[in-house]
């Protein structure tokens, strides 16, 4: 099948975006961005300056009070109008990202897809925004309400496994809400933005609102240590989620940073075996398992064990591996040589554990493409809850088979995991469901659904190691993390 | 073959009958809303991407030669069309819905101007 067109080759030397305006930076320090499927270089991204973050931290101060004074009906048109461009450029973004993380075509628009209903929100702003008042609340003729306001500058430190979405959990809200921010695309991923950023340009945000720097660790370091910004959102693996927590707090910021997981997929014998299994496939293959809501580890009862073993090799067995932007492929290669590298050793480490493979995606080469990042599904049973490729998150096109005796089982070895991002039970009885629901110790609850992904308007959720903060991504939770409520008290005399 | 190289594929098809429809112009205005239909459903209607490989599906199948363009093999090429649909639309049922039932309508219409060119009208 034909590839969909690339909509470059190459996107030359990136640049960052401030106060309106693009800048080359000052840094002599260049990073090669890679098309994982193709192995080319596809850009060179700086690794901005400490004076280039503090510059572009003082732009976003200094927007920051006009920004703030800007009523919340023209900062909601600003979200209609980049909503517009958006999807007139739908397919650019959608391609560019197939081409710097590798997933297919499919995923990239439903990510572009997921990254606008974050916009889309933020356009309810007007009504979200609005405080509540009583009067008299405080007396006789004594008022009392309670307001929303902002408090300047934000900024996001991103993955590489969703390169537009993920910066879309939190600047649309940041910004409509009257903060102005600054965002740091993954360095493995920075392409995305970029394209992203020429549309903000174009939908003409004020000088200095949004910002965008590139860079690696040491910018990440110096947003989360300068005084200037009030908060930090992060999505990425929980060692590096900790830090984050640890170090923001040290600094009197907000916080939310989203960790790893290790989700599992409980199958009772009850279970709708068709969608059950082209649900779990997409769910624990899909973005080739690199995914924070991935399903991991398959628990299956007694009574569906064989039939789901055999259903699941079959389908599985049938996914087509290979480079996104052709049409007919099911799964792109993993985000790098290196990642393909630590889940071989995930899976020769289950190997030597104990762990048999029904399928073996080690070793697959596709027809034209350099091997270096392409991995085929891997199956793997006689999985036990003890061993290493049960209990670490590996982030890759891998999924271990138990056996569990029933629910309850089932429920001990989830809620046993130090991570809590995503549970999902199938099964056609609703008493179970329920119990799953109510006992579960995971943010993100699927019942029949085995990616159970919130939509814009909810919360992202995360129990335990899988997220440090009380305030989450998207929905209600974003914008009380952007703003602060002011009570306030009044009396005429 | 993925939903989403299906939904290509159907796109494909509109264009075409975009191109050869100038001079009928009802007809083609009517292609030209269903391309945007199915541009539209690929972007907002598929809230799951369902990974899971679809078999059974010819492409070949739904091509029809069109160097001439009369109105036999207008017809031809609308009710070629409406099997498209409807075979598709069962291939899709249980991984996406709402795509399978926008597949039965278009299945619909693609009958119903295959009637009007027989007809003349």
């Amino acid at each position: 099948m034909a590839l969909i067109p690339e909509v470059a080759k190459d996107y030359g030397l990136l640049k960052n975006y401030i106060n309106g305006e693009w800048v080359n930076s000052n840094s002599d320090k260049v990073e090669n961005v890679v098309n994982p499927a193709t192995g080319a270089t596809i850009a060179k991204m700086p690794l901005s300056t400490r004076d280039e973050v503090d510059h572009a931290i003082k732009i976003a101060q200094e927007a920051w009070w006009s920004w703030r004074e800007t009523p919340p009906i023209t900062r909601v048109r600003m979200m209609f109008k980049i909503k517009g461009i958006l999807e007139e450029h739908y397919e650019e973004i959608a391609r560019i990202t197939v081409q710097e993380n590798g997933k297919t075509i499919d995923e990239a628009r439903g990510e572009t897809r997921r990254a606008i209903e974050n916009v889309e929100v933020a356009t309810g702003m007007t009504t979200l925004q609005m405080g509540y008042a009583l009067e008299d609340g405080a007396g006789f003729g004594i008022d009392e309400e309670a307001i929303r306001q902002p408090l300047g500058v934000f900024a996001c430190i991103n993955p590489f496994n969703f390169p537009s979405m993920i910066p879309f959990w939190f600047w649309p809200y940041a910004v409509a809400t009257g903060n102005t921010y600054i965002i740091k695309p993954s360095r493995q991923v920075p392409i995305t933005m970029q394209y992203i950023f020429n549309l903000i340009d174009q939908a003409g945000f004020p000088p200095g609102v949004i910002n965008l720097v590139n860079g690696s660790r040491e910018v990440a370091d110096i947003l989360m240590e300068h005084t200037g910004i009030k908060g930090i959102s992060f999505v990425g693996s929980t060692p590096v989620a900790k830090h984050v927590y640890r170090k923001c707090a040290e600094n009197g910021k907000r916080v939310q940073a989203q960790g790893g997981a290790k989700n599992c997929h409980l199958v009772l014998d009850d279970a709708t075996i068709d969608g059950t299994v082209a649900n779990m496939i997409s769910a624990c293959f899909g973005c080739a398992g690199q995914r924070c809501l991935a399903g991991s580890n398959i628990l299956a009862t007694p009574g569906i064990y064989d039939r789901l073993r055999e259903r699941l090799l079959d389908r599985t067995s049938r996914l087509k591996v290979g480079y996104g932007l052709d049409e007919s492929v099911n799964m792109g290669p993993v985000i790098s040589p290196s990642a393909k590298k630590k889940i071989i050793e995930y899976i020769d480490g289950a190997l030597r554990e104990g762990a048999k493979p029904i399928l073996d995606g080690r070793g697959l080469t596709v027809n034209g493409y350099p091997a270096d990042s392409f991995l085929g599904p891997t199956i793997l049973e006689q999985v036990t809850p003890g061993m290493t490729i049960a209990r670490e998150e590996v982030f890759g096109p891998v999924i271990a088979l138990l056996k569990v005796k029933d629910l309850e089982e089932g429920l001990e070895i989830i809620n046993s995991s130090n991570f809590g991002n995503a549970a999902t039970i199938y099964t056609q009885s609703g008493p179970a469901a329920r119990e799953f629901k109510y006992r579960a110790q995971a943010g993100n609850i699927g019942i029949n659904v085995g990616l159970p992904a919130p939509m814009a308007y909810f919360p992202f959720g995360g129990y335990k190691d899988s997220f440090f903060g009380d305030l989450h991504a998207q929905g209600q939770d974003a914008l009380n993390f952007f703003t602060e409520r002011k009570v306030v008290i009044t009396r005429w005399f | 073959m993925t939903l989403g190289s299906l939904m290509s594929f159907a796109i494909v098809l509109e264009k075409t009958a975009i191109e050869f429809s100038e001079s009928l112009d009802k007809l083609g205005e009517a292609h030209r809303k269903r391309w945007r239909f199915l541009e539209e459903a690929r972007r907002e209607k598929l809230n799951e991407v369902t990974l899971e490989p679809i078999s059974g599906f010819e492409a070949g199948k739904y091509l029809v030669k069109t160097d001439s363009i009369t109105s036999t093999v207008r017809r031809e090429f609308e009710t070629t069309s409406a099997g498209f649909y409807r075979d598709a639309a069962g291939l899709v049922r249980s991984m996406a819905p709402e795509i399978a039932r926008l597949f039965e309508r278009l299945a619909k219409e693609n009958e119903s101007f295959a009637l009007e060119l027989g007809t003349g009208q």
